[in-house]
């Protein structure tokens, strides 16, 4: 029902807008590009993107043989119709907005629904600023604030880094600085940016599981008199409501007593009380609005970077008057018509894909999530579908020696970024070049195994193809063919390690772990 | 074989080499190769604190001076603990601060408050002083992992020292002095084999760097040349091939052992190794405690101060020896000392540090710093003098917000300083 | 064997911290030793604790003594050493360096003829308790933690090696295994005696101290082990109170049968506990003073004092008294009626 009326309303818009033309089109005017991506460069980079693999040899032969000219839009349409696409940007999503600090069943869930469903972008940041811990269906949600207030060893609830969070992830500023004084560097930002959003939420009390609630929860106090807050440089004192960045203080009711109380805290039944105001719920209908510009702006840029390679605004969390986007027009537009599409992200991603600019030729060299690595190694060494199906690992069982879990987690601890660090960029480790070096999960893949990419080869007169295919999903040119058979001629007396070994070489390369 | 061919002189072989055969391996090249070497650093952290009473600063025969006797050392009128009767014969290698006082009395803002220099919330994650070295002279001629931890317990890339200049420059480390995961190569592959399939991923990685941004293809180049560097000198923490005399003088303990793995680390060139020694919170039992482990402290880190002198390292490397505060002059309930940041001592040796000297003192009771007392910000003015880095001239930069790479309103200890 | 019930009398203050105690055979004379380069002594009514001039001219800390079973002879020592013999304010005989360093513990024999000192140089000596002369020394290895004399000489290291030898330090006669008393915690030797002691005239012997579980900040539950003289063997081992409770510093034996015991474990706990030593069972449990280290016990049984640490006595950081000094702990002295 609710899937139904989403893709109605969204068929009325995308027709209404069709008359004025495109996204994709518009976007094309501002930025035309002198030449497009070959078929092969912009299969492997939509897979990347919304599959979060690469696709098999088989599958991108198929692709690549096919003549019609919109191929590209039909995969693109496929694509984003697979599960895979909601999962993938559950991870691209959880990645961003969790900066590794950890996995979460009903987090993870809530996120995968979300995409499945097309949920817009103003009521997933409702869900994840208010969350509704009661109902089953939201309360993952939740994970974004409660996972910020956990304790970790003696330090101090850290209310000050989710107030600088929320700043960064929905409005794209980072008011760090702002904690102590006025921003340095950056004279838009001002501490009380800072104080009316740390106001709120460090009015919050990380509540354990109990009866009524499945997973911790938030208690919030009573609020009835403005926040004070000192500047260090100025020693000047001032004072705010509750407030999001560059609005209006929310006005603070005025209640006598115990009239503050929906629900009165009580010890002798362990119940924390509820306040009648709310200032949570205040700013979480505050910031995912069409008049708050930097909300649409931020994610509008935010999934700029995550399919250009490059945000209109870099940091993508330093938006502000003396740090204008590299295409002022462009970032407006994107802001302009992702509200108009009731912050759609669906609509928002596929016209993005749809642009030149997207499409080009020589785009930009684009980090891989450890995900998206792991996703890719095992499609290209044919792999996955055993680990998948191994339930346990057995180490006394060559076929069986993995499962998939234990590649999840080696990839992981190799590849992926330290926790509460934006992972941005490509950034290869000491750690991650001794894994590919000389890790066994990667020795085991490479391994000549029925079925699997080394089997292939081995079984081929001349392999170039099929291993160019499956690793790099495009043909090698004359030279890396003559390049694998003098390599073929110089080791080949035992051709599965001499395979073994190239492919190797190929997976462990720059091209395999960009997307371009 | 080559009567200079010690471990250290494989760290120059390759530069002799090239410099002109054989011959000129003569000791002249030696010498020269010594002053060009690049300058490290030996960071020893006593975790949980070490008792300055029971150490650098004795105060035999006053009111909180403990049951134990004070010995002369190599310099006339500096006394030790009778607990370091080898370091005491070490002394005119030493440069003991004994004015320490800083802020922290807990450890989990002390440690890393001290380990990261930054006496004040700035906002920012500082990075610990390996990593700030590691950033500032990178990996040095070696090419090895510019910022090596030994420790007991778990081992890995300890990403989190390196604060906000990023993961690369975290800590290499090595847990129970082993190598990280995936260090030696897989058993199933030979070396030809390993290196033959290496040298083709250059070739293709480099065919990809010509027609794409260079960038990215480097810094890829730069982690698998790191890793093919120290796989290479998989020997440095190899221990077992260790004379056994060597074994016997560091001491048969964790940190013995681990003291000698440093010693060949910066032996083969890494620029920032620490050792860190953990179970110094004698909050109980403090004096049998001491007595124990000071000896064997005393054992190791005065073998070092040989050894590094012998091979003429001691000149280039910065040697540093401290915890995260001291231990009250007060003896509590338990027979314990409990933490002390207001009067304690650091101990220094080598590289841009005088020797021979105590700066600074504390009262008759060792109840505070009678001189002029110093904050830990003060230590990192004087460390990265002593390796030639002015901190009021170099900043971080983190992602365009300078900041100052050692506490900005304080000096160097002066008198500390060569 | 009579349950007794030790009754809180009254407390008296000390100006240091005291780490043994123990009264004159004829119970008028109080001496300790403790965290200062002094005996202290105090004139003992049956009532009143009478301070008397501290006899100085010690090093570091006092660490040990031992008074004659029936002269007025005072035996102390100190870390640095120092061992000495005194009768009031005279000293019969002293040698500087007794022991290389600290000196642990003094065990006089029954007849008063010997005593017996170990040290942290690892040596044990037996003395001729008139002139001083050294009659015998073993060089037992290790810190020697704890000593005492009955027809022989039991001594126990730092890893709870005990042995019984002749008094004549020739020939050992027995070994009694008390590693549990031991443990190594990285770079920390833990040694958990502290008390060696005969008890059935001689036919059992009991090392009392704590099972060690960590280093740096130990957490371990008050330890006393029963070994039969005659075949070396571990017959009881007796526990009591929880990993705060740490150390049984100091173990009596009571003329009625029982024994006594004071432990000290976390800042701010401590037990006088008494115990069935044919049984297992605690009969008596005083938990209201603080971190227990020494109980001596008045000739006749009929008072005992315990000293005890002030509480707060421990706190990180320079924490000052109310007048704005950085002051000692103190370990003040309770009366009991036993």
């Amino acid at each position: 029902m609710k899937i139904g009326l989403i893709v109605c309303l969204l068929a009325l818009t995308t027709l209404a807008w069709a008359k004025e033309g495109r996204l994709a089109e518009k976007i094309d005017a501002l930025l035309p590009q002198p030449s497009a991506a070959d078929d092969a460069e912009f299969l492997r980079r939509v897979w990347l993107d919304f599959d979060g693999g690469i696709p098999t040899a088989d599958v991108a032969r198929v692709w690549l043989a096919d003549q019609s000219p919109d191929k590209r839009t039909r995969l693109i349409d496929k694509l984003m119709g697979e599960t895979r696409f909601a999962l993938r940007m559950a991870e691209a999503f959880h990645v961003m907005l969790m900066e590794r600090r950890g996995e979460n069943e009903e987090w993870k869930t809530w996120l995968v629904e979300c995409f499945k469903t097309n949920q817009p972008w103003d009521a997933m940041v409702r869900e994840m600023l208010a969350p509704d811990f009661l109902d089953e269906k939201q309360r993952g949600a939740s994970y974004f604030l409660t996972r910020r207030l956990e304790k970790l060893g003696q330090q101090d609830t850290d209310y000050a880094g989710l107030t600088r969070d929320v700043g960064r992830m929905f409005m794209g500023i980072d008011l760090q600085c702002c904690q102590c004084h006025r921003h340095l560097t950056v004279s838009d930002y001002k501490q009380i940016d800072f104080s009316g959003l740390y106001a709120v939420f460090q009015n919050l009390k990380l509540q354990p599981v109990d009866d009524k609630h499945k997973i911790p929860w938030l208690s919030e106090g009573l609020i009835n008199a403005k926040y004070e807050f000192v500047s260090v440089f100025t020693e000047k004192k001032s004072e705010t409501a509750p407030r999001i960045p560059f609005g209006e203080e929310v006005m603070i009711p005025v209640f006598t007593g115990d009239d503050g109380w929906l629900v009165k805290p009580d010890r002798k039944i362990k119940e924390v009380g509820q306040p009648k105001f709310s200032p949570l719920r205040e700013v979480a209908q505050r910031i995912p609005t069409p008049e708050n510009a930097l909300f649409a702006k931020n994610i509008a840029n935010r999934v700029w970077f995550l399919f250009i390679g490059k945000g209109l605004v870099e940091p993508l969390d330093l938006h502000h008057s003396e740090n204008p986007p590299m295409h002022p027009e462009l970032l407006e537009l994107l802001g302009r018509e992702f509200t108009a599409h009731q912050f759609d992200l669906r609509f928002l991603i596929r016209e993005i894909a749809l642009t030149q600019v997207y499409q080009r030729a020589g785009a930009h060299q684009r980090h891989l999530l450890a995900e998206q690595k792991l996703r890719a190694f095992l499609t290209a060494t044919g792999e996955r579908e055993r680990l998948e199906k191994n339930q346990k690992a057995d180490p006394n069982v060559d076929s069986a020696k993995y499962a998939l879990a234990d590649f999840e987690k080696a990839f992981t601890a190799a590849l992926a970024n330290p926790a509460k660090e934006p992972e941005l960029a490509a950034n290869p480790s000491l750690r991650s070049a001794l894994f590919f070096r000389n890790s066994d999960h990667v020795y085991w893949a490479l391994r000549p195994r029925a079925g699997n990419l080394i089997d292939r080869l081995a079984k081929l007169p001349d392999p170039a193809g099929e291993l160019y295919l499956a690793t790099l999903t495009r043909q090698p040119s004359d030279a890396e063919k003559a390049d694998l058979q003098a390599w073929l001629a110089a080791h080949g007396g035992d051709r599965s390690k001499a395979l073994s070994d190239y492919a190797w070489a190929l997976l462990s390369s720059t091209e395999f772990f960009v997307n371009h | 074989m080559n009567p200079l061919c010690t471990p250290l002189e494989h760290t120059f072989s390759r530069r002799a080499f090239l410099g002109g055969g054989l011959g000129m391996l003569a000791s002249p090249i030696f010498a020269e190769a010594m002053q060009q070497r690049d300058k490290q650093v030996l960071f020893v952290w006593l975790d949980g604190g070490i008792s300055q009473l029971e150490s650098w600063d004795p105060k035999p025969n006053t009111e909180f001076g403990g049951p134990f006797r004070s010995i002369k050392t190599s310099v006339p009128g500096i006394h030790f603990c009778e607990l370091m009767p080898k370091l005491a014969k070490q002394m005119h290698k030493l440069c003991v601060v004994r004015s320490m006082s800083t802020k922290d009395n807990a450890h989990s803002s002390g440690v890393d408050r001290i380990q990261r220099g930054d006496p004040k919330n700035r906002g920012v994650i500082y990075p610990h002083f390996g990593a700030g070295v590691a950033k500032l002279l990178g990996p040095g001629s070696s090419g090895l992992p510019p910022h090596v931890w030994i420790k007991p317990g778990s081992g890995g890339f300890k990403v989190e020292d390196a604060g906000f200049l990023g993961p690369k420059y975290g800590s290499l480390a090595f847990g129970e002095g082993k190598p990280p995961e995936n260090l030696l190569r897989h058993p199933e592959i030979s070396a030809e084999r390993d290196a033959a399939r290496n040298d083709l991923r250059k070739m293709l990685d480099q065919r990809f760097a010509s027609q794409r941004e260079k960038r990215v293809v480097e810094a890829n180049t730069s982690v698998f040349d790191m890793a093919e560097k120290l796989m290479a000198r998989a020997d440095i923490f190899d221990t077992s091939k260790l004379p056994e005399r060597d074994r016997e003088r560091y001491g048969r303990h964790d940190f013995g052992q681990h003291m000698l793995v440093a010693r060949q680390m910066l032996e083969a060139g890494v620029r920032f190794v620490k050792v860190t020694s953990y179970g110094w919170d004698t909050h109980g039992d403090n004096f049998n405690a001491h007595a124990g482990m000071v000896p064997k402290f005393d054992q190791a880190f005065s073998a070092m101060l040989e050894d590094l002198e012998a091979s003429g390292l001691l000149k280039t490397t910065l040697v540093i020896c401290l915890s995260e505060f001291g231990r009250t002059p007060r003896i509590n309930g338990h027979v314990g000392r409990d933490h002390w940041p207001a009067a304690w001592s650091i101990a220094m040796a080598g590289q841009g540090v005088k020797h021979g000297i105590v700066v600074g003192e504390t009262n008759e009771r060792g109840t505070e710093v009678k001189s002029e007392p110093f904050d830990i910000g003060a230590a990192f003015h004087t460390w990265y003098h002593a390796l030639g880095i002015d901190p009021l001239k170099t900043e971080f930069d983190n992602a365009g917000q300078p900041l100052p790479i050692a506490h900005d309103d304080m000096l160097p200890i002066q008198e500390a300083l060569a | 064997m009579i349950k007794l019930e030790p009754k809180p009398i009254t407390e008296f203050p000390s100006e240091r911290q005291i780490s043994a105690v123990r009264f004159s055979a004829d119970g008028t004379i109080l001496a300790a030793v403790g965290y200062e380069p002094a005996v202290r002594r105090w004139q003992f009514d049956g009532k009143l604790l009478t301070p008397l001039p501290a006899i100085g001219g010690f090093n570091g800390y006092t660490t040990a003594l031992a008074f004659h079973p029936k002269m007025s002879v005072l035996f102390a020592a100190d870390s640095w050493g120092l061992l000495r013999a005194v009768e009031g304010d005279k000293t019969l005989w002293q040698h500087e360096t007794a022991h290389d360093g600290w000196l642990r513990q003094i065990a006089i024999s029954p007849d008063g003829g010997r005593i017996a000192t170990c040290g942290k140089d690892g040596f044990v000596r037996v003395w001729d308790a008139g002139t001083g002369k050294n009659l015998a020394e073993h060089q037992a290895g290790e810190d020697v933690y704890a000593v005492t004399v009955g027809a022989g000489i039991v001594f126990g290291d730092m890893r709870g090696r005990i042995e019984a030898w002749t008094l004549d330090l020739k020939r050992k006669e027995m070994s009694f295994d008390g590693a549990i008393l031991y443990k190594l915690d990285r770079l920390q030797d833990i040694g958990g005696l502290r008390v060696l002691l005969f008890i059935d005239g001689g036919k059992t012997l009991l090392a009392a101290g704590t099972t060690p579980e960590n280093g740096a900040t130990p957490e371990s539950i008050p330890t006393i082990l029963f070994f039969d003289t005659a075949s070396g063997k571990l017959t009881k081992t007796v526990t009591h109170g929880t990993n705060k409770e740490g150390y049984v510093h100091d173990l009596v034996p009571h003329p009625s049968g029982c024994l006594m015991a004071v432990t000290s474990g976390s800042p701010g706990s401590g037990m006088l506990f008494l115990l069935d030593p044919a049984g297992k069972e605690v009969f008596y449990e005083n938990k209201k003073m603080a971190n227990c280290h020494s109980l001596a016990l008045h000739p006749g049984g009929k008072y005992a004092i315990v000293t005890s640490t002030n509480r707060d006595s421990n706190g990180n950081g320079k924490t000052l008294a109310k007048d704005g000094t950085y002051k000692t702990n103190t370990s003040p002295l309770h009366l009991f009626e036993v």
